[in-house]
């Protein structure tokens, strides 16, 4: 049955080498059913447990990284019944105050757009194949996702 | 099955990093072992460079993440996944 949701174009689910648009992340969740956008956007810290951070680089193994977007898009909508989802994330290096990721989601309501946005940059974090290396004044470290 | 099965790994991050930047690692498995992703993880976990970061690692098949027993065949991509940290 053609719904306004089932109409809505293709999920945004990019791996971006180039600076992200937050705007043009949560234009894409548009939908005339929504009433509720919600848009997370994570940035680069400038200090990480008292160490300055000169920048970030980021790397994915990007087929998989693809393929869990697009897995993590399939079961948000299975379960909160949203009508858009975005998830873009940005690669190789950032400076502090850039952003590393953006994550938009569109609902009926503000219940499920939340919940949707939350479990979205936890199952990113956690399940998709990209490694941050925190370039410090002396020195270099991997960083695995920890609790947020 | 009686000749040495091999298989090419494709390494990423502090798997890279630990192989000397390489892109992928060739494993050999035993004449007889099972090919399986828990195979393959074992003989890398027994590399002399690679060990400490496969030991926290899991193996990716086909770009998903792989069970210990999921069989492999010539021609799978295999990965090897350090822990993640997007975001």
């Amino acid at each position: 049955m053609a719904s306004d949701a089932a109409a809505a174009t293709a999920d945004l689910l990019a791996l971006l080498e180039a600076p992200i648009d937050p705007e043009a992340v949560r234009r894409s969740v548009q939908a005339p059913a929504a009433g509720a956008e919600v848009l997370f956007v994570g940035t680069v810290r400038a200090r990480t447990a008292g160490r300055e951070v000169r920048y970030l680089e980021y790397e994915a193994y990007r087929p998989m990284a693809q393929r869990r977007f697009a897995e993590i898009a399939a079961e948000l909508r299975a379960r909160h019944g949203i009508c858009g989802v975005a998830i873009v994330h940005r690669l190789g290096r950032l400076a502090p105050g850039e952003i590393a990721v953006a994550i938009a989601v569109s609902a009926p309501h503000r219940e499920a757009a939340y919940r949707a946005s939350r479990e979205a940059i936890e199952a990113v974090k956690h399940t998709a194949p990209i490694w941050k290396r925190e370039v410090f004044a002396d020195g270099a470290v991997w960083v695995a996702a920890s609790g947020g | 099955m009686h000749r040495a099965q091999r298989f090419e790994v494709l390494l990423f991050a502090a798997g890279r990093e630990a192989a000397g930047g390489a892109a992928s690692v060739q494993v050999e498995l035993a004449p007889g072992t099972p090919p399986t992703a828990g195979a393959v993880l074992a003989v890398l976990r027994a590399h002399p460079r690679l060990g400490a970061v496969a030991a926290s690692s899991r193996l990716a098949v086909n770009h998903t993440f792989a069970a210990a027993d999921t069989p492999i065949v010539p021609g799978d991509e295999l990965a090897l996944i350090p822990p993640v940290g997007g975001g």
